[in-house]
């Protein structure tokens, strides 16, 4: 997101937010990979563990236990943002901790958390990774949905797979039901949320005909909502040819189900390097960065900055 | 972009317009496998009565981008799009394969047919036996269907998804089909 620095110079401010519904899909160990991966190429980055309440970026970038943590600053412990930052090993990637000390931390209020939100699209950097929690909260969801580039983690298990499309729409009506104001249509979107719901609204699309019918410009704006939503796939713990071609059959099925344009980013091959580095409480990427896994992850990386997906020939398909 | 429903033949195939007839098979072949009950990549998204829509649709954008002339008529009434007719002082087109890619449905799948089209190619089981490095016996039995003979279905899979690649057949039809057409012949549901 673009914005101006102190001397009034147009900076390029990226948020990038890594999710994608299931745990242990390797959200934590792509956020700091990417943050890692573009340290390396220069660029002032921050890493932010936004998985309130199960926080552990820190542990998988090498950094010891933080000081000071993001409830300090949810709390009004600290003013400002940087006041929670931290500084990791490497030059030019600092960190700021996730909150792993009260529960109430992980489900802070609406205000407080648009307070966070604002905030982090001030920092003074050139890109920020925020690294999600599992699930479908709606922390996670505003997080995903404030961030410029959304990047979903799945691996090839129907249980990934699941959650990563409930993810999808999830953000999907969230966002709806933030860009709606006439109180038929939230009502609408609200009921559509049940996957069960008597009014036989079962896609996103059939819920905008719906809206269009209460209140056509409301309609149009959704669709427009719909249209700019464009979450980014990354597949992960890649074993064969058909997992690394996973990504395009989910992107083949979101634009047939939402009519949505997903991007396929990339895969990272499985191997053991990351389980090795994490019990040493190290960065696979600067420990094994020979490894297949670090090499996908730093494809996937370089398929970001390029604004490009991942180069497939379906011929290979085997 | 839009829902299948409203999709367009080629955007269902995950196509660009100007396709051609391999790539069109090829991509039927592979939606047709995307959206199979059992397929991870679309696991939940749809429900029953969706995916059998979706797969009609398919079937249906299939029928008409595989025959030329309904394939013209489509692109010119629907996407009002005319092509320049091939004519000779176009530059020669690469010979078509003796047979699509996709033309081979999972229960046409036996060991004579395979035959039938490695013969229709010239293709002698020598030249596969040294470029998939399966012994000219397991191709034999293959297509001789000499159950005593075959491998464990485990290595026989690997093995009838080289020959199909070899022959120009889609892999998973070939190997789906055959292992299935073995286990209607060993008296088990098919």
């Amino acid at each position: 997101m673009p914005g101006t620095d102190d001397n009034g110079r147009l900076v390029q401010r990226e948020i990038w937010a890594i999710g994608g519904g299931k745990g242990g899909t390797g959200k934590t160990f792509l956020s700091a990979s990417l943050a890692i991966g573009l340290a390396r190429l220069g660029k002032r980055v921050i890493a932010i563990d936004a998985d309130l309440g199960c926080a552990n970026l820190h542990t998988a970038l090498g950094a010891a236990p933080p000081a000071a943590t993001l409830s300090d600053f949810i709390k009004g412990r600290v003013k400002s943002l940087s006041d929670v930052l931290g500084d990791t090993a490497l030059p030019g990637l600092r960190l700021i901790s996730g909150a792993h000390d009260f529960l109430e931390i992980a489900n802070p209020k609406y205000t407080e958390k648009m307070r966070l939100i604002k905030q982090i699209q001030e920092l003074d950097v050139d890109y920020i990774i925020l690294d999600l929690g599992a699930g479908t909260a709606f922390n996670s969801l505003d997080f995903f949905l404030a961030a410029d580039r959304g990047i979903l983690t799945v691996i090839p298990e129907p249980t990934s797979i699941e959650n990563a499309y409930r993810f999808i729409k999830s953000a999907f009506y969230r966002r709806f039901k933030r860009a709606v104001r006439h109180p038929d249509v939230k009502a609408l979107v609200s009921c559509a949320m049940d996957q069960k719901n008597e009014r036989g609204i079962r896609t996103p699309h059939d819920l905008i005909t719906g809206v269009e019918a209460i209140d056509p410009e409301a309609g149009g704006r959704l669709r427009k909502t719909m249209a700019q939503f464009s979450p980014k796939i990354v597949v992960n713990q890649v074993r064969s040819q058909d997992d690394a071609t996973l990504g395009l059959s989910m992107r083949s099925s979101c634009s047939k189900y939402f009519g949505i344009q997903v991007e396929y980013l990339g895969y990272v091959e499985y191997d053991d390097s990351v389980w090795r580095a994490m019990k040493r409480r190290r960065p696979s990427a600067v420990d094994y960065p020979d490894s297949c896994s670090s090499r996908g992850a730093e494809r996937v990386l370089a398929n970001l900055l390029k604004g490009q997906q991942i180069a497939f020939d379906l011929s290979v398909r085997g | 972009m839009k829902p299948f429903r409203e999709q367009n033949y080629y955007e269902l195939l995950d196509l660009a317009p100007d396709a051609g007839a391999d790539a069109v098979a090829k991509a039927y072949a592979s939606a047709k496998r995307m959206f199979s009950a059992d397929a991870l990549g679309s696991y939940s998204l749809f429900d029953p009565a969706e995916r059998e829509a979706l797969l009609a649709r398919i079937d249906e954008a299939w029928r008409a981008l595989s025959d030329p002339a309904l394939r013209a008529r489509y692109d010119e009434e629907t996407l009002g799009l005319v092509r320049a007719p091939a004519d000779a002082a176009s530059p020669a087109q690469p010979k078509p394969p003796a047979f699509s890619y996709a033309d081979l449905a999972v229960t046409d799948v036996t060991g004579a047919t395979l035959r039938a089209r490695r013969e229709a190619i010239g293709l002698p089981l020598q030249e596969i036996a040294v470029t998939t490095r399966i012994s000219i016996a397991y191709l034999q039995f293959i297509e001789e269907e000499h159950m005593k003979g075959l491998p464990h279905d485990a290595y026989l899979r690997g093995y009838l998804t080289q020959y199909a690649r070899a022959l120009g057949l889609d892999p998973h039809t070939v190997a789906d089909g055959y292992l299935s057409r073995l286990r209607t012949l060993r008296g088990g549901k098919p």
